[in-house]
């Protein structure tokens, strides 16, 4: 069977007019170029195949997006420990508990009242921590990233890899859509 | 057992309705940016979500599947025209004899530019010749489908369409001249 163009121009006796069935011919690929993606609710009403791709792009882009206000929370937390000289003390406590039971056999160690030491005295706050907890007032010093680590529930990144995950209420079963519309 | 019955029944049509989808969704939308609707992708949707009920008693096949789905599609086109206060023309249109043919050097320098325009040189005919002929070479439907979807006699659409092809040709003829 030959094209429905080359048809067309037949029964009308233009079989042969080249410059009209190439125009014809273009027109049909322009007006047909675009593939439109089905709806929801038309994805829906099809079988689970492709329904699925298409809920594993919204999936790709919830992932991206739960990240990303993970990320955001994390940074604000973060800023927020270090501003806050109430979280620095209780930081500072949880800290001198647990490495002072650490480093004195397993007892922990009744917390020490910080002494201030001068600014220019170096403060390695991973090696000298254990013997003379301190509570530094040096914004620069970075300690609040390191204090934040040891607070419980500091596992973000455990968090976050978990909160990645879909969640199988958000994505229903095309099928299952399917069914529920069926008249 | 009767409800495996109806469970294989469902994955049949949702079946059919993925086939027919994925052939004529980007004709229908062809279709429907042709005739100037509004948003033809939502409507696009709409003409499919109309077809999905009415798929169960379609009989003829593929054929039968395309010829509702562009009878819904022409049906919304009306009512889009209707709605736009615009009823499509219901004489048929001389191009000649109508002033607002005339080529304007815009058009003939967007017709020059790509494939983009052939659509552009589409909407330079009447409603009536370009609902004959994109039915025709968009939809791909026959001439018998095509008279019973814009329900007119197969003579009447055989008309416009033999005027609508004549108008293109001397479009093409016109540009010609230009270039």
């Amino acid at each position: 069977m030959s094209d429905p163009i080359l048809e067309m121009l037949a029964e009308e006796g233009m079989a042969h007019d080249a410059e009209l069935s190439s125009l014809l011919f273009a027109v049909r690929a322009e007006a047909t170029r675009v593939r439109p993606l089905p709806s929801a609710a038309v994805a829906a009403l099809m079988p689970a195949r492709p329904g699925g791709t298409v809920r594993r792009a919204h999936r790709g882009r919830r992932r991206v997006l739960t990240g990303l206000i993970v990320l955001g929370s994390l940074g604000i937390g973060v800023g927020a420990a270090a501003a806050s000289p109430d979280v620095r003390t209780a930081t500072q406590h949880f800290a001198q508990t647990v490495l002072g039971a650490l480093g004195s056999g397993g007892e922990p160690s009744a917390p020490h009242p910080a002494p201030h030491r001068p600014a220019g005295v170096p403060q390695p706050f991973s090696t000298g921590f254990p013997e003379h907890p301190v509570a530094t007032d040096h914004p620069g010093a970075g300690k609040g990233n390191t204090d934040i680590s040891h607070v419980p529930g500091s596992g973000a990144p455990t968090t976050f890899a978990g909160t990645g995950s879909p969640s199988p209420h958000a994505t229903p079963s095309p099928q299952g859509s399917g069914k529920s519309h069926h008249p | 057992m009767g409800s495996d019955a109806e469970k294989s029944e469902e994955d049949v049509l949702a079946e059919r309705f993925s086939a027919a989808y994925r052939q004529l969704s980007p004709r229908v939308l062809g279709y429907l940016r042709l005739h100037g609707v509004d948003d033809p992708e939502s409507v696009t949707q709409d003409v499919f979500l109309a077809l999905y009920p009415r798929l169960p008693a379609v009989i003829g096949g593929e054929d039968g599947v395309r010829t509702l789905t562009f009878s819904i599609a022409h049906a919304r086109i009306v009512d889009h025209h209707r709605a736009r206060g615009r009823m499509p023309a219901l004489v048929p249109f001389e191009p000649d004899s109508d002033p607002r043919q005339v080529v304007s050097a815009e058009e003939v320098h967007a017709a020059m530019v790509g494939d983009q325009n052939t659509l552009a040189l589409l909407r330079r005919l009447g409603d009536d010749q370009r609902q004959a002929l994109t039915l025709r070479v968009v939809a791909e439907l026959s001439l018998e489908e095509t008279a019973q979807i814009m329900g007119r006699s197969v003579g009447s659409v055989k008309q416009l369409q033999r005027r609508a092809l004549e108008a293109l040709r001397s479009i093409v003829s016109e540009e010609a001249t230009y270039e």
